[in-house]
Formats: C-alpha cells, structure tokens, sequence
C-alpha cells in the first residue's frame, strides 16, 4: 500500500457518519418522482411500495455489511481479489473479480451520470428556464470534483453536515402539505394485485438503491460492529421520508392528478403554503435546497467509484485527484445522451434494473463463495483432523 | 503517466528537503561569540564594535567602593533609570552596603559577548568589573508601557474590563491571576531573527493534549523569519491551511478569554508587543460565541448566540438573497412587495447585481474610513455617509430603497460577530456569494454554500476538525454551541480538543446544589 | 485546497465573463401580470380573447416618492388568439418587456367559455412552470374582463383587492379557498367533480355569487350563496355565512345565527347490511344567535330550543336542495361522495357502478344538529 492509503486508513467513520453517508445517497433524485412513480403501479397504496422497497435494500445492505464485517478495514476492491482467489493466489484473484469490481464502478459511474442528468432536467424545466442544461450539469461536476480533490474523512463529515439540510425540507414540506391533504384519496388501502405490488416495490426499490457505495465506504467503519446497524438506520430514515412523501402526494393530490405531474413533489411544494412565512412559491427554494441532495448522491457514488479506480491502480491521493478530472468527460457526454425527459425515465428505469442486480447480486455472490470456501476448509481441516 | 507521476513525486519531495535543511543565518548568530576580557575598556569597545554607531547606548563609567573601575551598559530609554542609578550605581559605591554585587532582583552572569550583546538589546544593564572577566546583566527592563486597559475591540456588557497590552509579562501575569493552577506551564520562545520576539506557549497539563502541544511548540519551532511584529505574524505562519480565508487560530485581547480556554484544553500564545493572544485549536464556533455568555444566564446567552448566528447569516447571504430573488426568482417575493420593489428599482439604471456590489463596496469604503479617522469624527463621518449617500442614491433613483436596507443590514450583521478576524472573512466571502447569485441565482447560493461546507469541513486546527462539534458529531459537545446549557449541565469539557480531564463540576456538589 | 480555491475563482470569473447570466431579468425587466381573464370572441367561434391586468409600478401611492394619486394603477390589455399561449404571444409583441407568470394571481374566466368547457385553456396552466398552483380561477358573470376592469375604490389594484376579498372569505369560512391546485387534482380524480367560484362584477363593484359546478371541465350550473355556504359545511367543514330565518308568528321579525364551527361525518351505510347505499351526512353546527329583530316573549331556555329546531328545519331544507341541484340538474359530484364511496366501499360499490350514471339517484341524506352556544351579548 502506498502512503496515502496508510494514512486514510486511519481515518475512521462514526456510526453516525455511516448512516448518513448512506440516508444522503439515498435521497437525491428519487424523492420527486416518487409519487408518480409508485402510485402509478400501486394507485392509492403507493405509500407501501417504499416501505416494501426497504426491505430488499435492508438485506442488501445487511449483505454488504457482514461481507464488510469479514474484512475489516478492506474495501470492496481490495477484498474482491481475496474472495476469489486466496491470500495465497491474489494475482489470480485480482483477474477472476475484475468483472465484477468493473460491473460495480461502471453502476456507480452511470448513477453519477443518471443522478447529475435528471437533476439538471429538474432545474432547467421549473426554475432556471433559460440556463443550458449543460451549464447545471458542469456546475455540480465542479462541486463533485471539489469534493474529489479532498481525503475520505472530508467526504463523510460533508455528508453529516448536510444531512439535516436534506431532511429538514422533505419533512417540513410533507407535514405542511398534510394541512390540505385529502385523506380519503389514500383509501382503499389496497386494491392492486400481488404482482403489481412487486412492481410497484421495484419502482422504490430504484429510488433506494446508492447504499452500494458501502462496499467501499464501510471500510473505514469506527466499529466493526456497528455497520449493521448504520445501514439499518440509514435505510430506516430514508424509507420514513419516502413514505411520508409518497403519503403526502397521494393525500394531497390523489394518485391519478400524480400520474399527470412530471415532479410530483415539486408540485406538492407548489401547492404548500408554509403559515407565517414571508415568502411564496417554495419551490425554487426547495429545488435549491434540494442541490444538496443531489450533491450527495452524485459525490458519494462518484466518491466511491473514483476511490474504488484509485485502490484497483493502487494509487494515492493525487492519482485520484488527476483521474476525477479526467473521468468527467466521458461521464458529461453519458450524461447528455438520452434526449429528452421520457428517454431518461427510460433509461432511469433500464439503470435501476442494472444497479439491483449488482446490489443484490454481488454480495450474495461473495457470501456464497465465502460461505462455500468456508465449507471447503472445514473439509479439509477434518480430513486433517482425521 | 506513472513515470511522470514518479518524477513529479520525487521533485515534491527533494524541494520539502531542501526546504527543511536550509538554515538561514540568524542575525544573532554573526555577534562574534568571543568571551569578554579583563579590561573593562576592551569589553566596552567589543560592545561598541558589534553594534555599531548605536547613539543611545550609554555607557556609565564609575568606580565602586574597593576603588575598581566599573561599567553600566545600556540602552537609552529600554531601562529603568532609577533602578541603575538607586541600586547599581549608589549601592556599589556606598562604603556602609558591603555588597559588591547590584540589588538587582535578577541578576546574571556571563562571559559571552552574545549573551551580553542580546540582553543590552533586550533592556538589561550590563555591569562590568575591571579585573573580572564576566558581565553582571540586570534586569532593569523598563520602558513606558501602556497600561492595562479594556479591550476596544471585543468589548462585553459584563464581565472584566482588563485587556492584554503590549507588554508580554503583564499579560502572562493578568493570565497567571486568573488561573493559579500549578499545573499551568509557560514555555518561552524567542522568534524572528532580526526582532527576537518573546513568544510564551502557555497551556494546561493534564488538560491540554499532549501531541497537540507538542505540534505547536514544533510549528512554533519551525518559523523561521526575520520578524514577529504582531501575533498575526505567527497565526498565519503556523495554521494548517494557509489559503483558507478562516482563521484557524482564534485571536483575542480578553485574559479571561484565554484562561476559558486553557481550561478546556487549548493552547494559548502570547507574543511580545501585541494585545493580541492566540489560541489554538480554533473551531467555527469562535464566529458567534463570546466569552460574555458564560457571565450571563443561559437563557440569554442562548438567545445571543441565535442572534449571532442569524446576524453572520444575515452579513453571509442577505446581498446575494436579494439578487437571487430580485432578478432571478420574483416569484417568491410576494405580490404587493414586489409591486413595491418594481417602483423602487424601475429608475436603477443597473442590474440588482451591480447595484448590490456598489452598495456594497460604498458601505466597505465607509467603514475602511471610519476606521482610520481620528476618533471623534469617525461616527459622524460613518452616519454622514451612511445616511445622507444613502438617502442621496435612492432620491437619485441610482439605488432602490430595499437595497440601502439590506445593506444597512448586512453591515450591522457583520459586526454582530464577537470576533473581528472571524467576521472580516465572511465580510470577505460576501462578495464572491454576490457574483455567483447574480449568475445562478439560489442555485448559485447553494452551490457556494456546498464549497463553503466542503472547505470548513476539509479544514483542521491543530488536528481539530474545524466544524466539531457538528461533524464529526459531537451530542456531547452540542450542549455548548447553539445553545449554551446552565453551567450545572456543563459539567464536562468539551471533548472534541482531546481533553484529558474531562470533569469540569464534580456531581456530588452538584447535586447539593441542587437540594438547597 | 489551494489549487482548488484558484480553479473555483478562475471558473467562476471564465463563466461569469463568457456567458453571462441566462436566467437574469430583473424586476423591471418582467410585465408582471397579476390577473389573466379569458373571454369568448363574439362571431368567433374558436378564438378566444384574453385580458391582463398589468400593475404600472411608478402609479402605485407610497411604492416610492413620485406618482400616485388617483391615476389608474393598472394597465389593462386585450388580445385575442386561437389559443391561450397565441394570445399570449400576441400580447408579448406589443409589450416592451417579457411576460411574467409568476405573480398571476386571479384566473377569470367567462360563464360563456366556461361553460363551453375549459380543458384546453388549462392544458396551458398546467404546462407552464410560472403559473401558481395556488392562484384563484374564478367564473366570472358575463364578460370575465370586467372582474379586471373594475375599479375599486378602497385598493389601488383590482386584483389586490379580489385577493383580499376571497382570502378574508375563505378565513371567515364564507368562500371556498379553491385554487388552480385544487381545480386539478379534483378534475383528475374519478371519483368527484371540481368547483370554482362565481363572481359577478361591475364597474365599480365585485361581488361573490356562490360557486359554479363543474362536470368534466364543463360548467353545468350554480350554487347561489346561501346554497354555497351548506355545501361548504357539508364538504370542507367550513362555517359558511350567517343564517338568516324570517321568525314564525311575527311580522318582518328575523333571528340571525352564525355558526361558528362545523363537525361534518359522511356515513355512507347499507341498510341492514344489505340494500342499496345511502349517503348520510350529520353536520354539527355550533354558534351564536346574533341578531333577533323581535321581541320574543319566552324564556330562554325555550327560546333556544325553538330556535334549534327552527333553524336545523331551514338547514336542512337548504340542504335538500342543494341535493336535488346537485344530482338531479347539475349531475356534478361536487360533494366528493365518490371518492368515499371509492376509499369505503371499493369492493362492495364502487367495482360495480358506474359513478357518473349513479350519481343522480344515490340517495343522499342530512341531519343538521344545531348547537346555540352563546346568544350574543344579550341574555335573550
């Protein structure tokens, strides 16, 4: 390992750090088509489809954890080469997990891309009306890379900073809008069929996925034991945020009138009106709030792709400053490619397909091939033994 | 790629060596550290030698009461004349005092020109025997001095009214009044090559971390400059992140300051010639808490540190909040304001961008002004400007009235904030909010705020995260931030500075306390 | 970090003097229109003509030292176009400084076109990202325009002054607070009808009708007040205004109740658990006798009782025509009893009726409890 690698590796995550490294990857873009998006499937039951969502994110971060709980201090990259081979064939281990450490960075690139995309589409749609798109997506790579430049431990205390900036606004907006909600429009509680309940899951599921930056991040964890825990946490928040946001839309609007919003809750704070304060029309204040957000999900998941490349070249602090200028642009092209709003919802969709596979995929996998090697060892050492 | 990336390592590497191993010549090292002789006439000419036409050293020849030929050395003005001519010159010549040596209450001796050499610079009188190859140095420091005196620029409605001066021991004595812990220690420092500035390191053991103390003691160790002419000199040569625009070492004039602070585990560095102490670690808390809110109750210490808080917002962002909702979001001002605001813009011939920044500066020139003007014209020169320019513009229809308020607002907010330096920067960092509000609107204004974040968050004081205790978060540490608990809660120190002690109030009185 | 504080300024200054600001306009820069009135074009079928109310800053008293005074405030403007955005730009052409949205505060919009339905107007709305969700659409009696044109004496703005008018009615409960917002979802939503609010205006005066009820983006009728202020008690549980009754047995003698607070529960029951649904609708009124303009000769406690059954008598009367308009004329679920039946009986009822047929014989029923808490001042 190299100097720089040493000297991060001292560098260590609270708890608290943890989960909200993961709750503010969590919440980005999601959050305001999520109405739409689960209602759409699951009409007046939408609120169940992120509380069904945790579950599946539940057990792959749990998945994530004990994988990073039998590595203590190695990260996803690191470990990967012992998995597949052994301490003793790590060069052939490093070539059998090359694919999937390049599926994980490539996932983490493109939600990078996907996140910055949607994010710009928002901006340039409902407030700043005649700023390029391509000026909103260069700005928050400017602040991605700002935040690239700096060591891990910057990375995790800027999330805890901003973590109540990204709560406070959800929560405010979604009791206020709860004074003109529509409570009838959440009943029957259910009437959609089993398999559209899944797929009604599968639409909050995507709006969970992120935490899989923990295959790096949880490396750096205080505690071994406590990464369960944070990932519970950072999950639980979340799922509470998303459902009360998806109750205050289907409350406030009823689920067809969110079929017809593009951002439904942009709309939702369209229609809210904070008592007592001075100003009016929230939502260029909450779209702006809301850049920290986005900023997190995007820096974490460019965060942790950068630093995954950085310890697969086995590099230091200023390879990873130089490579994240240099991945931008490929990574601006990706993100100006789909063309128009209904081709990135697509794509959003195709993603979010691509990112569960990997969440859930990689650390069963892992655990299965653990737990088999495990199981062969044991053989052995019988056979020893006996 | 990896090739260049070695050389350019090894470049990086070669120059912090030769960085490190370049010693420059220290101005007291060229004294020719010869020893002094017997004659007294030649150790006078060897002084005279080393420093040069030097018109106010005086050299008082006199001879004592055995008969043999002696001499005072000093500087004109540096000493104490009543001193050397009361206890030096009459006590060793009266027959009655058998004494041969001074009544000096510090006295030394030495053999070495340079010790000579640096102590007549440094105030001392230098006697010489005829006969006797060493030099009596005394301490007859005594210069006019100002007094102590309230501090003019952190003054407290409660709370004491003495404030360091200029004179390093005074200032180590009013610290010393306050705190007789035995376990306080004073490490002196000599600093600047031309100046030899006295530098005491004052800090708390068993309380004070003892890596951070030796990382300022080494920090300190480390300048190596020709002079110290006032504490800043230090601050900013030995503060982490030399480009930042935050202090990182916190500066004040209070003793009382100080001493809270050396009882929570900080350093504190006093230098020769300033009032102004410096304390390290700092921490972003220092922007909006003042010494007074541990004077008054909690109630109202809490409130004033919202106020604070709120007005170093209100000098931060109010400028570029006005831009951002004036020309880029109207929609959030509401309707009969922004009738009213149309009026009042619709002769500004400028951009509310433009506007803003010629306010802004204006207000900057006035307060530069008032800053240099003699005393009591100051305020009037302050309220000429402010009031008369101000209504002025807005009857010109150059600036709209909403405009002079939030600069009037700006302005006061900033000097809302207990700490001048702390204040200058947001002060500072205005202007850049401004420029970006003016291109993005809130969107700009977040996008500062999130690189302010990254950069004070990226910021260490002395391995102290700057933004502790918000992150990392400190639930502990949060009882005195924001809100500024009763001190029967306060019972520990914050931990965030690596205390050692952490009891602060031991619970069994407490609890007495409590009953009564 | 150095390098990253030199990259950010170097940035900054390279976008600030390359491109400039896209988004910038400021205050002056921007024709706030407060209030947007659409009106049919006569012997144009199909175009429609589109009035604005634009508020001349330099007119309005006290905004800033000169102007003032009784000149007109507002600058009103017509044009006209085959759709809402053709006008609009019809109208940006003759206008030195772009459109502004934002501030639009009042949407009127004529009986005539109202009547012919208003779905693509709102399509527009709905569109555009300056409009307020919050902003009042209002029919407007006869031409839309002079609900702009008005000139009210106590306010400089008309528009200021509808906005007074409806928020000081929607805080004391007498009009509905329905926004563009609210005329959204209630017309996506299957399962009930949206509402707007009437008005009628003249050149000096505006006046609150009652409401106007819509079916499927078409207005189908009215509601005059009194009728209003029971369908607002029994749908958003407001007080609506004060009750006036002519007292039996006395010449020209009237009692005044004002409710103060409404409880209203929708009990939607099968009878015996079986028949057909009904709707039952139990509204508690609470408030005052405010005025008695006879002298009535009896203690108080039978005064109050009296003055009960007298005055749930009238209400529900109200209330039973109020029914009978709604479902028999209008054929409009205004009162959202879809939506319960949707939230309550799902399986049981909404699956296998069709709502929009149903609707006008679903029996529906009311019981008003009166409550007289207090009888003003006076003892009797």
């Amino acid at each position: 390992m190299n100097r720089q690698g040493v000297s991060s590796r001292q560098q260590t995550f609270s708890m608290w750090q943890q989960t909200s490294l993961i709750t503010s990857t969590l919440i980005g873009v999601g959050i305001l088509t999520l109405p739409r998006t689960t209602s759409a499937v699951l009409y007046e039951a939408g609120w169940m489809s992120p509380v069904i969502g945790s579950v599946v994110a539940l057990l792959s971060i749990w998945m994530i954890a004990r994988l990073s709980q039998r590595f203590p201090g190695m990260t996803f990259v690191e470990y990967s080469a012992i998995v597949w081979g052994s301490p003793k064939y790590l060069r052939m281990g490093k070539w059998l997990s090359l694919p999937w450490i390049l599926a994980y960075l490539s996932c983490m690139y493109l939600a990078t891309g996907i996140v910055s995309r949607v994010f710009g589409e928002v901006v340039v749609t409902s407030v700043l009306l005649d700023t390029p798109l391509e000026v909103i997506i260069i700005t928050m790579f400017v602040l991605v890379f700002i935040l690239s430049l700096h060591d891990l431990d910057v990375v995790a205390r800027i999330n805890e900073l901003l973590l109540p900036l990204i709560l406070l606004p959800v929560l405010i907006i979604a009791l206020a809008s709860f004074q003109k909600a529509e409570w009838s429009n959440l009943l029957p509680l259910y009437r959609a069929s089993l398999p559209s309940l899944f797929k009604g899951a599968f639409e909050a599921i995507y709006a969970f996925s992120g935490y899989e930056i923990m295959l790096i991040f949880f490396a750096y964890a205080h505690e071994n034991e406590s990464k369960v825990r944070a990932g519970v946490y950072g999950i639980a928040i979340t799922m509470v945020i998303y459902t009360l946001i998806v109750v205050a839309g289907i409350a406030g609007f009823g689920y067809e009138e969110l079929q017809r919003v593009a951002w439904p809750t942009l709309e939702l704070v369209k229609t809210t009106k904070v008592p007592g304060l001075i100003l009016e029309r929230l939502e260029s204040a909450f779209l702006a709030v809301w850049v920290t957000a986005v900023f997190t999900t995007v820096a974490n998941a460019y965060y942790a792709f950068i630093y995954g490349l950085r310890q697969l070249f086995n590099r230091g602090i200023g390879f990873q400053r130089i490579i994240s200028a240099i991945m931008f642009v490929p990574l601006y092209f990706i993100t100006l490619w789909p063309q128009n709003v209904v081709d990135i919802f697509r794509f959003n969709f195709y993603f979010g397909v691509f990112s569960l596979v990997i969440n859930l995929g990689i650390p069963f996998l892992y655990l299965t091939l653990l737990f088999i090697r495990d199981l062969g060892r044991k053989q052995k050492e019988r056979n020893a033994d006996g | 790629m990896s090739q260049f990336w070695k050389a350019w390592q090894k470049r990086k590497k070669t120059l912090q060596e030769k960085a490190l191993h370049h010693h420059a010549d220290r101005s007291m090292e060229r004294v020719a550290d010869k020893e002094l002789s017997l004659e007294v006439d030649e150790n006078i000419i060897m002084i005279e030698q080393e420093l040069g036409r030097c018109d106010d050293l005086v050299v008082r020849r006199f001879r004592d009461k055995r008969g043999t030929d002696c001499a005072i050395v000093f500087l004109d003005g540096m000493v104490d004349r009543n001193v050397i001519s009361e206890y030096i010159i009459s006590y060793l010549s009266n027959p009655q005092i058998p004494d041969i040596l001074p009544a000096s209450n510090e006295l030394e001796s030495t053999d070495g020109l340079r010790q000579v050499i640096r102590n007549i610079l440094s105030g001392s009188a230098v006697l010489m025997r005829d006969g006797d190859n060493k030099a009596y140095l005394n301490n007859t420091r005594g210069w006019d001095r100002r007094g102590v005196d309230e501090p003019q620029t952190e003054s407290v409605v409660r709370g004491p009214r003495d404030g360091f001066c200029e004179t390093l021991c005074v200032n180590s004595a009013l610290v010393r009044f306050r705190l007789k812990d035995p376990h306080l220690r004073v490490r002196h420092m000599v600093i600047g090559r031309r100046t030899q500035t006295d530098v005491y390191v004052m800090y708390i053991e068993g309380l004070a971390y003892p890596p951070m103390v030796r990382e300022v003691l080494a920090r300190l160790e480390k300048i190596n400059v020709d002079s110290i002419l006032e504490s800043g000199y230090i601050e900013q040569l030995i503060q982490d992140r030399r480009w930042s625009p935050f202090p990182q070492l916190q500066n004040t004039e209070r003793p009382d300051k100080v001493v809270a602070n050396l009882l929570e585990g900080k350093v504190a560095i006093l230098v020769d010639g300033t009032p102004a102490a410096l304390i390290a670690p700092a921490v972003f808390t220092q922007f909006y808490q003042s010494p007074e809110d541990y004077y008054e109750r909690f109630y109202i210490a809490t409130l004033l540190r919202f106020i604070r808080a709120i007005s170093i917002t209100i000098a931060l962002l109010l400028p570029s909040l006005y831009i951002a909702f004036s020309s880029f979001h109207p929609e959030m001002i509401p309707s009969r304001l922004v009738i009213a605001m149309a009026a009042g813009r619709s002769t500004v011939p400028f951009p509310s961008l433009v506007e803003a920044l010629i306010m802004e500066v204006a207000i900057e020139i006035l307060r530069e002004a008032s800053v240099r003007l003699p005393g009591p014209i100051g305020p009037t020169i302050g309220i000429v400007g402010a009031l008369v320019v101000g209504e002025a513009a807005v009857t010109a229809g150059l600036v709209s009235p909403v405009m002079v308020i939030i600069v009037a607002l700006t302005t006061i907010g900033s000097f809302a904030s207990p700490s001048y330096s702390a204040a200058i920067s947001i002060r500072m960092l205005r202007f850049l909010v401004m420029l970006l509000a003016g291109m993005f609107g809130l969107y700009g204004i977040m996008l500062f705020l999130i690189v302010l974040l990254i950069h004070l968050s990226s910021l260490k004081s002395f391995g102290v995260p700057y933004m502790s205790p918000f992150s990392p978060l400190n639930l502990k540490g949060m009882k005195d931030v924001f809100i500024r608990a009763p001190h029967h809660l306060l019972r520990t120190r914050p931990t965030m500075f690596h205390i050692q002690d952490e009891i602060r109030m031991r619970e069994e009185e407490n609890r007495e306390q409590a009953g009564r | 970090m150095a390098k990253g504080w030199v990259r950010l300024a170097v940035l900054c200054v390279c976008v600030f003097l390359l491109t400039g600001c896209w988004d910038r306009r400021e205050l002056e820069e921007r024709t706030s229109v407060l209030a947007i009135a659409v009106d049919m074009v006569e012997g144009h079928e199909g175009l429609y003509r589109l009035t604005v109310q634009i508020p001349i800053p330099l007119k309005i008293a006290g905004s800033s030292g000169q102007g003032g005074g009784n000149a007109d405030a507002v600058k009103i403007m017509s044009v006209t176009g085959r759709t809402i955005l053709d006008a609009n730009n019809n109208l940006q052409i003759r206008l030195n400084q772009k459109l502004f949205l934002g501030h639009t505060r009042v949407l009127a919009v004529s009986e005539e076109v109202a009547r012919k339905g208003i779905r693509d107007i709102m399509d527009t709305f709905r569109r555009e990202p300056q409009i307020r969700r919050l902003l009042w659409p209002i029919v407007v009696k006869g031409e839309a325009a002079t609900l702009l044109r008005f000139k009210p004496q106590l306010g400089q703005i008309p528009v200021v002054f509808l906005m007074d008018l409806i928020e000081n009615g929607a805080k004391m409960g007498t009009i509905p607070d329905q926004t563009l917002g609210d005329y959204f979802s209630q017309t996506s939503n299957k399962a009930m009808q949206p509402f707007l609010n009437y008005v009628e205006a003249s050149t000096t005066e505006v006046r609150w009708r009652g409401v106007a009820v819509f079916s499927d983006h078409k207005m189908v009728g009215t509601l005059n007040a009194v009728q209003s202020w029971s369908f607002l008690q029994l749908r958003n549980e407001e007080r609506g205004g004060d009750v006036i009754i002519p007292l039996p047995g006395t010449n020209n003698g009237y009692v005044t109740f004002r409710p103060h607070f409404v409880k209203t529960r929708l009990d939607l029951k099968r009878r015996k658990n079986k028949g057909p649904h009904a709707a039952m609708f139990s509204c508690e009124l609470e408030g005052d006798i405010v005025e008695v303009t006879a002298v009535m000769k009896m203690p108080p406690e039978e005064f109050i009782r009296q003055m009960q059954r007298l005055i749930k008598k009238e209400m529900d009367k109200r209330a039973k025509k109020l029914f009978h308009q709604l479902q028999k004329e209008y054929n409009s679920d205004v009162l959202k009893l879809g939506l319960a039946l949707r939230a309550h009986h799902y399986r049981d009822y909404w699956q296998k009726h069709d709502w929009k047929k149903d609707f006008k014989n679903f029996p529906i029923d009311v019981d008003y409890t009166i409550k007289i808490r207090r009888l003003g001042m006076e003892m009797q």
